[in-house]
């Protein structure tokens, strides 16, 4: 037997847990080695050892034969171990071509060879039967679409391991199917496969062996034929709990404090209801996707239910949030510590009393003494370890911080907890004390409902626990009737049931391109001022609109590429009269013409450079780092001329704003030829398309091998060659050369770019948007000179531009941001 | 038991505060600047300081809010303009009384700031953008409804906020608009210091996810933030129009550049979440008896501009160094 992954005794350990523990495994040639567990269990700690994203603590890891050590993501691809993780790490705004080729994107003289991409991409998913549209965006697909990408991107390379993490949760029965018949194919190839899941359906249909991990143990390899469903559950589950004690039998009191009736939820709650009585623990089981989420979510008003009610012995309530809820005297512990359940920056008196401030308050302010005995207490009750209640709470380990999270709860002194994940990466000693606690808050009268994904958790605290499944309350046991196995079996979903997930993905959005909307509505516009104004169209008034908005196009081209690759520039109007003022003293110094303009893009080029390194290697955001210089630009362009305005400059200078080949302009000329090039460059070279990458995901770049820092320096560096181009046309057509030139170009700039389409949060954006943003700004300046609109008010329709532009960017982001995650 | 002590934990030593060393950092300035210029160091000069940075001061105190919270309000300089010329509009086109004006341009900061709030609340654009857009389009009505025509005239009641001294010696006074200055500083200083909504402030600025989930009102406290910051920037153009005589729609020019520097450069954390009221006004002073002492040297506005530019730049960079070394500290 070809063994292609031979794993020998691997450990991790993380401050406080012990992810695995000399674990082996081996996985063969042509084999589909199926990997269970409950949450926790040490699945994904694996996974990411193999993919090179954390190096084990000890063991061996061999791959064909040859041992592996200290190796990153891109080693793992290159010796051909390929990773489909579940938080997919693909570029949303890039098309699904250009995801499978992402970071290393072929070329052909320099030019990304689109049609070579075109070609290997055809080959890859026809070799593997899948039926992609790679030209639409991949946040446009649905999760089976992005799978299908990720796994081609994965085997892209020719890999030999191949790991999938959970990759059919979220997936429909159909494309389940479809990714089975996929991994069956594959395995008759002879390609190695890792595959995780929770759904023991398939795993037992797809593999070909299991081995079941459990507290970061490997509990046993075994043949998937020779075990049934059952036994695979019973070595998943059936360690010697220690926690198995369960609570005495509890005789239901009708004394409900809270009562939730046919909550539904689109496409996550159907009519769920349930009930929690006055020192109840009730349990809430489930797995990833089987609403228990949505549950507490749509409970505490943090999204909007479609229908439900939820009554407290108050009466009907409306929970609209956090805050009404803790007026209800209900508190919420939610799962994701870092991101929800506590300040980490803050002490931790401030976040046990960060809730009840208010009511502690005596004239808006905190009674110092109170906070601290009410700190006290809760640090003393719920034993957390700290040096002192000042101490910052991200200087405690995870265990304490769970428990100043239920502390600050606690203090509000609420009469149903709703506990989400309380043990969730802590240890072993903190797990029994949160434990204790909960049961002793039952007892002091607190209904409590805990959510929790850990079975043993569940099953010693809970007096009933719900097992949902497919967004629905699928049983209720009481503690009596309660076995891991039936609860997990309850909770492990039906594979018919999945089929609805499907059409909620497959439903997408349409969006016209930008482009050809705001392409039309130029051509509107400028039929509109043709037929209301004689002039507009004169050929003289044409050509006025296109010379004056050259400089800007310019600018604005190498705006769009800081703006993609997630950067932004406000220091380029200063920057533009720096370089025009510099030329002007080589000319009036008789410095041939030629050689000052190179000078002025040279310096151009240098200030553009300086803005990179502040806003990548140095790290100050964008923004501050030019604010900051274009105060330092412009008070150099003031001091060099002491703020007065060069006249000498010759003549022949001026020359440039004239006429060229063909009598088109030479602005127009310039700034048409700039453009094409910059359109090429961000559309069609590997450093352009990495600036969308970055823009897109930074992170996700770097896995892909793209350098962001780099990328991104040099954007701002060639916006600033840009800006000096701009400026040798600006001197030409606005003479004489002033310091106080191009007072508000940035915003201009910008305000173009984002009319254009650019996404301000990066990601995307085209050199034709931005041209004809430039064109829009320009007739309608054109028109409100026309109409004799004092010039200061175009200032201000600038303004209510932006917004307007930047308003239509978020808001479209929302449309097209739902079903999927919304940032 | 947990082994408690009453202390603060260890290492939060004067020496270690951001505030220390800016004002050594002031004091050395002094030091610098009176050696630059004889006439530094004289009574006169001293006391004539307050007079122009009482301006960029007040804005510093609704900027060192914003940006604690998480967010960024360029717009001060804007609604400056904006607030001193519906204050001159409102006296000398609607004949009210100078109080009534006083009022018009206070309520006109209001509505500029709502705008922003609502806009970065209710929206979720980015206060960055909001503002950068609504920089341009305050600055813009401003100088289309004034007709770039300034109003002068004021009376003297008036005019005395900017231009009046309060005696200390037979010909020293310090000026009046101090004590504005004074009362709102310490207003603020203890707002974000001691009091519940100030604890509110710094936790949405550490997590504004965390701080809504412990109940706090995050939209309505950012709103208040940026209401508040427009009220600050129109009682900043009632001094200035005062002290010049003027209502003019330059007004506030430049003056976030100046302000967003004095706050960084007084130690708050341009992430949000970190960052004191005393920082921010010694960030003020520091940047304005440098101005000060480079226009009594005879250094130039411009030099004094890129100066400011510099000094925000490392001011930021230090302040990354020290967020890199401390990892993460605590909430004062």
């Amino acid at each position: 037997m070809n063994l292609i992954l031979d794993i020998q005794g691997i450990s991790k350990a993380f401050p406080g847990v012990q992810a695995l523990l000399k674990i082996d495994l081996g996985v063969t040639a042509g084999e589909i080695h199926a990997l269970v567990g409950e949450n926790g269990a040490g699945k994904s700690t694996l996974v990411k050892i193999l993919a090179g994203l954390q190096s084990p603590d000890e063991g061996e890891l061999r791959l064909d034969g040859e041992r592996i050590a200290n190796f990153g993501p891109n080693a793992a691809g290159r010796m051909g171990i390929a990773v489909v993780h579940q938080h997919i790490g693909l570029f949303p705004s890039l098309s699904g071509l250009e995801n499978l080729f992402a970071g290393d994107l072929p070329t052909t003289g320099g030019r990304v060879d689109w049609q070579r991409m075109r070609v290997e991409a055809r080959a890859l998913l026809g070799a593997l039967r899948l039926h992609v549209d790679l030209n639409r965006p991949v946040g446009e697909l649905s999760v089976a679409e992005r799978q299908e990408i990720q796994i081609a991107r994965a085997l892209r390379r020719d890999a030999k391991l191949l790991i999938l993490d959970e990759p059919t949760a979220s997936l429909g029965q159909r494309e389940c199917e479809a990714l089975f018949a996929l991994l069956s194919r594959l395995r008759e190839q002879g390609m190695a496969i890792v595959y995780i899941s929770h759904r023991l359906e398939e795993v037992g249909r797809l593999a070909d062996r299991i081995t079941v991990l459990r507290d970061g143990e490997s509990v046993g390899t075994v043949q998937a034929s020779d075990v049934d469903r059952a036994q695979i559950v019973a070595m998943m589950v059936g360690r010697e709990v220690d926690e198995d004690a369960r609570p005495e039998p509890r005789e239901s009191t009708g004394d409900v404090l809270l009562s939730v009736r046919g909550l539904t939820l689109r496409s996550a709650l159907e009519d769920v209801g349930l009930e929690l009585e006055r020192g109840e623990i009730l349990g809430v089981a489930g797995l990833a996707g089987s609403g228990k989420e949505e549950l507490v979510r749509a409970l505490f008003g943090l999204v909007k239910a479609d229908s439900g009610e939820i009554h407290t012995p108050k009466g009907r309530a409306r929970i609209t949030g956090p805050a009404a809820a803790r007026r209800l005297g209900i508190a919420y512990v939610p799962g994701d510590r870092h991101g929800q359940a506590v300040v980490t920056g803050m002490a931790v008196r401030e976040n046990v009393t960060l809730s009840i401030l208010k009511d502690l308050s005596w004239l808006g302010f905190p009674k110092r003494a109170k906070e601290d005995e009410i700190t006290r207490r809760q640090v003393a009750d719920l034993d957390v370890r700290a040096h002192s209640i000042e101490q910052a709470l991200s200087t405690l380990s995870g265990g304490n911080q769970q428990k100043v999270a239920v502390g600050r709860r606690l203090a509000a002194e609420p009469q149903v907890l709703v506990l989400e994940e309380p043990t969730q990466g802590v240890d072993i000693a903190a797990r029994a004390a949160i434990h204790d606690l909960i049961r002793d808050l039952a007892r002091r009268g607190v209904g409590v409902l805990l959510v929790s994904s850990d079975l043993p958790e569940l099953l010693s605290l809970s007096d009933r626990i719900i097992a949902m499944r497919g967004g629905a309350v699928a049983s209720v046991f009481s503690s009596q009737e309660a076995t891991p196995e039936n609860v997990m079996e309850a909770a492990l979903a039906a594979e018919s049931e999945q089929a609805e997930d499907t059409e909620r993905a497959g439903r997408k959005i349409r969006i016209p391109m930008r482009e050809a909307v705001l392409g039309a509505a130029l051509l509107a516009l400028c039929l509109v001022l043709a037929i209301r104004m004689p002039h507009f169209a004169d050929a003289r008034n044409v050509t006025g609109i296109l010379i004056n908005s050259s400089h800007l196009a310019i600018c604005a081209a190498g705006m769009t590429a800081v703006i993609v690759a997630g950067g932004i520039d406000v220091s380029i109007g200063a920057m533009l009269a720096l370089t025009c003022l510099i030329m002007g003293m080589m000319l009036e110094a008789g410095v041939p013409i030629p050689i000052a303009c190179v000078a002025a893009v040279a310096v151009g080029t240098l200030m553009g450079s300086l803005n990179g390194i502040l806003a990548t290697w140095l790290r100050v955001p964008a923004i501050v780092a030019t604010l900051g210089t274009r105060s330092i630009f412009r008070g150099i362009a003031l001091k060099l001329t002491d703020g007065s305005w060069l006249t000498e400059t010759p003549i022949a200078f001026e020359r440039i704003a004239g006429a060229g080949p063909l009598g088109i302009p030479i602005p127009v000329l310039i700034g048409g030829v700039t453009l094409g090039v910059a359109a090429v460059v961000m559309g069609h070279s590997r450093w352009g398309r990495a600036v969308y990458a970055v823009g897109d995901d930074a992170s996700a770049s770097r896995a892909a091998g793209i350098r962001p820092q780099r990328t991104q320096f040099a954007a701002f560096a060639g916006l600033g060659f840009l800006v000096g181009i701009a400026g040798v046309i600006y001197a030409a057509v606005n003479p004489p050369i002033q310091p106080n030139a191009a007072p508000t170009l940035e915003l201009i700039t910008i305000t173009a770019v984002m009319v254009g389409g650019t996404n301000i949060f990066g990601g995307s954006g085209s050199i034709l948007g931005t041209l004809l943003g430039v064109l829009v700004i320009g007739v309608i300046a054109n028109a409100l000179t026309l109409l004799m609109v004092d010039e200061f008010w175009a200032q201000a329709l600038q303004g209510a531009l932006i917004l307007a532009a930047v308003m239509a960017d978020v808001i479209r982001r929302r449309i097209r941001g739902r079903g999927g995650e919304a940032t | 038991m947990s082994a408690l002590s009453q202390k603060r934990a260890a290492g939060t030593g004067l020496w270690r505060r951001h505030e220390f060393w800016l004002g050594v950092l002031f004091l050395l300035t002094i030091v610098v600047m009176s050696m630059l210029s004889p006439d530094f160091l004289t009574a006169a000069n001293i006391l004539e300081m307050p007079r122009f940075f009482v301006e960029p001061g007040l804005l510093a105190l609704a900027m060192t809010f914003v940006i604690i919270t998480g967010g960024i309000d360029l717009s001060v300089g804007s609604i400056m303009a904006l607030a001193a010329v519906m204050t001159g509009i409102a006296w000398r086109d609607w004949g009210l009384p100078i109080g009534a004006c006083v009022g018009v341009g206070l309520l006109t900061g209001a509505a500029a700031g709502a705008v922003n709030g609502l806009i970065i609340t209710r929206l979720g654009v980015p206060p960055l953008m909001v503002t950068l857009a609504t920089m341009a389009s305050f600055r813009g009505i401003a100088i289309g409804i004034s007709g770039a025509s300034p109003v002068s005239d004021f009376p003297d009641s008036f005019i005395n906020i900017g231009n009046s001294y309060v005696p200390i010696t037979k010909d020293l006074g310090v000026p009046a608009q101090l004590f504005i200055f004074l009362a709102l500083a310490i207003v603020a200083g203890i707002l974000l210091w001691r009091t519940w909504l100030g604890r509110q402030i710094y936790a949405i600025g550490h997590n504004e996810t965390a701080a809504r989930y412990a109940g706090i009102n995050a939209s309505g406290v950012k709103l208040g933030v940026y209401v508040a910051s427009g009220v600050i920037s129109a009682l900043a153009a009632i001094v200035a129009v005062s002290r010049f005589a003027t209502a003019k729609a330059d007004a506030g020019s430049g003056m976030e550049l100046l302000v967003i520097t004095a706050c960084v450069l007084g130690g708050i954390d341009i992430y949000g979440g970190r960052g004191t009221v005393i920082g921010a006004v010694l960030g003020v002073l520091t940047i304005s008896v440098l101005g000060n002492g480079l226009q009594l040297a005879d250094v130039g506005s411009e030099a004094r501009a890129v100066v400011t530019g510099a000094l925000l730049i490392i001011a930021v960079i230090l302040g990354q160094i020290g967020r890199r070394g401390r990892g993460a500290g605590s909430a004062e």
